[in-house]
């Protein structure tokens, strides 16, 4: 760690994995609601759970791109953060207005849109804390005067996340308003300017990790930019299908649809190409791996299980089933959530000064991975039984539930299981690294010191 | 390096410019649009009940209970109507009925999602392949 506030990422890493914990607690709850109804269907209804559950990831993949933006940005602009005492008001703020919102979804308090449950008046909050965190950033790039490419393409990203933020903020009347600007904020969210976030975080960290040059990142990450913008703005149109908007808007999201996985497909090699050749790796392997499986599985779960979806042709056939729940587990866990893990696990070891025991972390990585993995494929086996049964044979959503997909839906709930295992895991692992005493270097004993 | 930065932020820049242009295409003749007033109530009342996080509009929610963009329809007002006055047991459930509505609130409610029903959606929900079988052989045999 270079710069004193860089600490600034601390306690937004540590609520990061507070709200991780709450989202695992809730998603099992609701996977167990699923074959079992009338588990804590009276004190914990599937409506709140399930608003939780979403909710606490959009919060906690939020706190953990500041959290790696305070770390990365004095690392990148050579100085230290505009404000330090922003950066916590910010959190207090954001943190406070997050657990509010949490508790008001258990009394009802909800705006009733996926992803966007938060009312008017913490929207408000949410907007100013937003604010003040790119204003401390901004700020801080600008005295630096020092813009390179990583710091423009992420403060981009978090510009336009801000800006499409407030498009969900308007009550329409018309249904059809409603889902266009619904899915601003959601695809051009995790489609479009996360996407920039998310690329810029990995190319800092392929810089650290594996002593890449500035220079030759750059190229990739603008050639990244450039084919998420071409392909993720027009990409919105494979979500205008079915909302009683012009039928034009199945080609174009068709195509554009397809090449989505092209960006992706580039960080992957990119990724892997500054792995291979590096000059010298970096000692932290744990972060390096996180962030190797962070890009192979954007790949695989935001790639291809959303691109196998995207033709209208074949959309209309699996729209509406697990099968999206499934693309959306797999993509959110890849493309967001390894990557603000791996970014925790570069920056935390630096922020406390210890070293990292990797064993935790590669067991946490692997049980992880592979629970959500074979999550993400059961919800696939759900969402085809689905579209075979109900769109095909014409069968009763409900009897098809409780007959049929409930039996892909209890190997759901034991991935899950499998997951708060890991998760148990990896928490565990971080509080060592903040709690414990300095761990004795190895040399050190080898050395008789 | 320049140059390079410049094709790129060109490049990228169509599809922007093209998304504009579709963009007040779409969205003129949906702004025009009146919406009737128990319709936006009642899709306010959608909206503070969460519907969403069990049920789908158009597929998109939460697949835990069945989709409602053609139930007004499927199922006619009157047995809506009735549904809410006297929710029945939300089946698989044993214990937990469906939340109800007082008479006001369930007109609403059906009012918005009649409106629903109406939306020009063109090929979804998609004819049930069988049904479809099942009306040809039909049309033959007579």
């Amino acid at each position: 760690m270079r710069f004193e506030s860089q600490k600034a990422a601390y306690k937004y890493f540590i609520f990061t994995l507070v709200l991780l914990v709450l989202q695992v607690l809730f998603g099992l709850i609701t996977a167990a609601q699923f074959i079992w109804p009338d588990f804590m269907a009276q004190t914990m209804p599937f409506n709140i759970g399930r608003a939780i559950h979403i909710n606490t990831m959009v919060f906690w993949l939020l706190f953990g791109l500041m959290g790696a933006t305070y770390y990365l940005v004095p690392d990148e602009t050579d100085s230290e953060l505009y404000s330090t005492k922003l950066a916590d008001f910010q959190f207090w703020l954001l943190a406070v207005t997050g657990v509010v919102a949490v508790i008001g979804y258990v009394f009802g308090w909800t705006e009733g849109r996926e992803y966007i449950e938060a009312p008017r008046l913490l929207d408000w909050l949410i907007v100013v804390g937003v604010l003040a965190f790119l204003y401390n950033i901004g700020i801080t790039i600008i005295k630096s005067k020092k813009w390179n490419s990583i710091l423009a393409v992420l403060f981009s990203g978090l510009a336009g996340l801000a800006v499409m933020y407030l498009f969900g903020m308007k009550f329409f009347g018309s249904i059809s308003l409603d889902q266009f600007f619904w899915w601003w904020v959601i695809h051009f969210w995790v489609e479009g300017t996360w996407e920039l976030i998310a690329a810029a975080i990995t190319a800092y960290l392929l810089i650290k990790l594996t002593g890449v040059q500035l220079k030759v990142i750059t190229k990739w990450l603008y050639l990244e930019v450039t084919l998420v913008v071409l392909t993720g703005v027009l990409g919105i149109g494979h979500h205008y299908f079915w909302i009683g908007t012009p039928e034009y808007w199945l080609p174009i999201g068709g195509i554009f649809g397809l090449l989505e996985p092209l960006p992706i497909l580039l960080m992957v090699i990119d990724t892997m190409r500054h792995v291979k050749h590096s000059p010298e790796l970096h000692h932290n392997r744990v972060a390096l791996l996180w962030l190797i499986g962070a890009a192979f599985t954007h790949f695989v779960g935001a790639g291809l299980m959303g691109v196998v979806q995207t033709l209208p042709s074949i959309n209309k056939w699996t729209h509406g089933t697990q099968l999206t729940a499934a693309h959306g587990h797999l993509a959110f866990y890849g493309a967001f959530a390894m990557l603000v893990i791996a970014a925790m696990y570069y920056a935390v070891p630096n922020i406390v000064n210890r070293q990292v025991s990797s064993s935790k972390g590669i067991w946490a990585f692997w049980v992880m991975l592979i629970s959500m993995v074979c999550m993400s494929f059961i919800l696939f086996g759900a969402g085809i039984t689905q579209v075979y049964l109900e769109r095909i044979m014409g069968m009763d959503f409900n009897y098809v539930k409780t007959n049929f997909t409930n039996f892909w839906l209890l190997w759901r709930l034991v991935a899950g299981v499998a997951f708060t295992v890991g998760t148990i895991i990896l928490v565990d692992d971080f509080l060592h690294l903040a709690i414990k005493k300095p761990a004795v270097n190895r040399r050190d004993i080898d050395a008789g010191l | 390096m320049n140059k390079f930065v410049w094709i790129a932020i060109i490049i990228a820049l169509i599809a922007p410019a093209i998304f504009f242009i579709l963009l007040y295409n779409s969205l003129s003749p949906m702004l025009q649009e009146e919406i009737p007033e128990n319709v936006v109530v009642g899709k306010r009342l959608w909206q503070s009940k969460g519907c969403v996080e069990c049920h789908t509009l158009f597929g998109n929610g939460g697949y835990n209970a069945p989709d409602l963009t053609k139930t007004v329809e499927m199922r006619g007002k009157d047995y809506l109507e009735k549904f809410f006055a006297k929710p029945p047991m939300m089946r698989p459930h044993k214990q937990r009925k469906h939340p109800g509505l007082i008479e006001k609130e369930a007109a609403d409610l059906i009012a918005f999602l009649a409106f629903v029903n109406e939306v020009p959606i063109i090929g979804w929900p998609p004819e049930h392949a069988k049904s479809k079988a099942d009306n040809n052989s039909n049309g033959a045999e007579k």
